[in-house]
């Protein structure tokens, strides 16, 4: 039977009051480790001026903060009903929870592997293409798909090229990891460009055009060359656009 | 008082004498517009994004930049919640309720007539009372030892999280003390002794706040708002904006009403517009001072719409009282602006008046300025606005998510900040999809040194006695105050209030049908 939405948040409540419970504990035991006496550079430590007293204080009053939690939830589900409450069996994502993954493994990818790795724009683009592309066109479902399975590949050979590429030049790592991002993020792009063209969707395709390359493209430039702040990794293109705008600058 | 008005216009008239200051103020308040106007982005996101953009302007832009998108955004909101009945912002959530059925009606003009004209005048009350009333808590601040600063940093994140959480103030409690939390990673500031840094080098100066923020409020914007697909009405014609004066000065006691609720929600720690719209809007309903003249509430009130919006933009004021004398965000948004402050060197708190004397006279500067462009912005440019309200999320939310990550790394130069920025922006949605408030973990995470630092600091003199906290009469407010916040949320002392209110109410009936 599905539980109606009175008996999920009680629900949720005594699962984040548990989860809460030992953090709470693991700052105590953390805090109980930070010198409380003695010594520590040079200073005679007391327990009221120890780095160790304002953790103990947080973790002790969340650990009676989540027991209460635990213990509100407790009542409202019956305490009968907590042992019962499955905790182990993952179930079927609907389709909203679904998207957040997808989102938060999007932003995972592009955070953690592209950008340390990708130059950043090319990064960016991929990143933005399979983002708006996903949720602006929802009905393509394979293409869709495909990007994911694009943005993953080119994830997993950025990481590769750090982990195992030995490079005296930090611009040198990222152009190898271009190599075949940029491939990629074209192949990826054609993929959408027909399936709109197929589509007859030539407005949507101007609006993607701006949103995920143009507007991107003139935020990295105002970021780069008006605020002058240096790209998190610059590789092909922001080498080649660097080119250009010193050639233009110094004649 | 004449020497503080002479340097007020002093300070504003070399603001407005640097044409790029005018233009500042108007592209960043027209940017807050939009900010307000788009459902799904909001005032502390915008702010978020802005602050990383005045990094390299000296304060006075930087202000003006900043308080111009916080004030438009406010006033933004209140554009899809009469157009489409979307509140852009949550603050403009209450706008929709009246202004709605005045745009079905063909009022959308008059509606966002009303809107412009309230939200100015909200806005200029507020300043009036931030500037009477600032310097007054910041003596009255100055007076206060290492024990009261430890007990009003406790007491901002308990009342923060009583107020932000809905119907669960433990849930408000835990928000706040895991930005307390949040708040201990780094070097301790008294011994430099590393706590929770994971032997990460980068975590040895604590979290930097622009990307904690920036990770709080906008990655769980980001995930909400495409992962439930809204799909936006299209917006209601309307008319020419007109400004309605003589609409709003029949209605003086509402507007004075609504700024008083503003302001006053405004100071208190963490809450901020969304409740004071709400409020006010309740208070004008409860009063209903127009019955017979205009549409019943609910079917396009003009006093109802005038109150919401005079309220929310009055807060602003509000919210920058306790940030300015106290260092204490009154809002979400003034959270944000805290920490843009800090980085421009400013701290704020009761010992900027002795520091920067003119500093308050330049934020009432800067806001006369922000209300101004908020108001030609509002008259002039509504039209473009409401072109934009078009463009479909899932295309400006990836956009903004490159913002956000820009805005985080530029900072520091460092991707260590979105390496931080992202688990907090998870976490933050966990917490939010579990109904856990995300204002007091900001509060929490931005008070935590004040507390850290003055408990050990006031023990220390005391050599570890707490007895002489309940020497201080201030302290011993604030010691009393936290009790009772926390004493009302069980059970039996929420029967004694409530069969006390019952006996009040009961008494104050029956006094009434005697007199």
């Amino acid at each position: 039977m599905a539980e109606s939405s009175d008996q999920q948040s009680p629900r949720k409540d005594f699962i984040s009051g548990l989860i809460l419970s030992l953090f709470s504990v693991y700052v105590l035991i953390q805090g109980a480790q930070y010198p409380l006496t003695g010594a520590y550079g040079g200073v005679d430590n007391a327990w009221y001026v120890s780095p160790a007293l304002m953790p103990l204080f947080i973790g002790l009053v969340l650990l009676i903060l989540s027991l209460f939690l635990m213990g509100k939830a407790g009542a409202a589900l019956g305490w009968s009903a907590i042992g019962k409450v499955d905790f182990w069996t993952v179930k079927r994502f609907t389709e909203t929870q679904w998207s957040v993954v997808q989102i938060i493994a999007l932003l995972a990818a592009y955070v953690l592997c592209l950008i340390p790795n990708v130059d950043f724009l090319v990064a960016s683009w991929l990143f933005l293409i399979c983002l708006s592309f996903r949720f602006f066109v929802p009905e393509a479902g394979a293409v869709g798909k495909l990007m994911f399975w694009l943005i993953g590949g080119a994830s997993l050979w950025a990481l590769a090229i750090n982990v195992v590429g030995a490079f005296d030049e930090e611009s040198r790592r990222v152009l190898a990891a271009d190599t075949l991002v940029l491939p990629i993020l074209a192949f990826g792009w054609a993929q959408v460009w027909i399936y709109l063209q197929g589509q007859g969707l030539q407005r949507q395709r101007r609006q993607l055009l701006w949103a995920t390359v143009l507007i991107p493209f003139i935020v990295v430039l105002i970021f780069k060359f008006l605020l002058l702040v240096p790209m998190p990794a610059e590789g092909s293109i922001l080498l080649i656009i660097d080119w250009i705008y010193f050639g233009i600058r110094h004649g | 008082m004449i020497e503080q008005f002479s340097l007020f216009f002093q300070i504003l008239w070399e603001i407005v004498s640097n044409p790029v200051n005018i233009l500042i103020v108007i592209g960043a308040s027209f940017l807050g517009i939009l900010f307000g106007a788009l459902p799904g982005l909001t005032a502390t996101l915008g702010v978020a994004l802005l602050t990383t953009l005045t990094y390299g302007l000296d304060v006075s832009s930087a202000l003006l930049a900043l308080l111009g998108l916080y004030v438009g955004a406010i006033y933004g909101g209140s554009y899809p919640s009469i157009l489409i009945n979307i509140p852009g912002t949550a603050a403009a959530a209450a706008s929709a309720v009246e202004g709605y059925p005045m745009a079905c009606r063909g009022e959308g003009g008059k509606a966002l007539g009303l809107t412009t004209t309230a939200s100015m005048i909200g806005t200029i009350f507020g300043l009036l009372i931030l500037v009477l009333l600032a310097p007054l808590i910041a003596s009255i601040a100055l007076q206060f030892t290492s024990f009261e600063f430890f007990l009003l940093a406790i007491f901002g994140i308990l009342i923060s999280g009583t107020l932000t959480s809905q119907g669960n103030a433990i849930k408000g409690w835990i928000a706040g003390f895991i930005g307390l939390f949040l708040a201990m990673v780094g070097r301790d500031p008294l011994q430099f002794f590393p706590r929770f840094t994971f032997s990460y080098p980068e975590l040895d100066s604590g979290l930097d706040i622009v990307p904690v923020l920036i990770g709080a409020f906008g990655i769980p914007q980001i995930i909400k708002v495409l992962s439930e697909k809204q799909a936006l009405a299209k917006a209601r014609q309307f008319g020419r904006i007109i400004p309605e004066v003589k609409a709003i000065f029949r209605r003086a006691k509402t507007i004075l009403r609504s700024a008083m609720i503003g302001v006053g929600i405004g100071s208190v720690p963490g809450i901020g517009e969304d409740i004071a719209g709400w409020v006010s809007y309740g208070a004008s309903k409860a009063k209903d001072e127009k019955k017979g003249e205009e549409p019943p509430f609910g079917e396009g009130n003009e006093s109802g719409l005038i109150a919401a919006e005079t309220a929310n933009n009055a807060c602003i004021g509000g919210a920058l009282i306790p940030l300015l004398t106290l260092g204490i965000p009154g809002s979400a948004p003034a959270a944000m602006l805290l920490g843009a402050l800090m980085l421009h060197g400013v701290n704020p708190g009761p010992t900027l008046a002795v520091e920067k004397p003119e500093f308050l006279m330049e934020v009432t500067a800067v806001m006369v300025l922000a209300s101004l462009a908020m108001f030609g912005n509002g008259l002039f440019l509504a039209k473009q606005v409401v072109k934009l309200l078009q463009i479909p999320a899932a295309l400006f939310m990836p956009v903004i998510a490159l913002l956000c990550v820009l805005g985080s790394y530029a900072l520091g130069l460092s991707v260590f900040n979105l390496m931080l920025m992202l688990p907090i922006g998870i976490l933050a949605y966990a917490m939010i999809s579990m109904n856990y408030p995300i204002s007091p973990l900001v509060i929490g995470l931005i008070l935590g040194p004040m507390a850290d630092e003055n408990l050990r600091r006031a023990l220390l003199t005391t050599e570890g006695n707490p007895w002489p906290m309940f020497e201080r009469p201030v302290a011993v407010l604030f010691f009393i105050a936290i009790i009772i916040l926390v004493l009302q949320q069980t059970p039996w002392a929420k029967k004694v209030l409530g069969s006390l209110k019952n006996r009040l109410m009961g008494n104050g009936s029956s006094g009434g049908e005697a007199s």
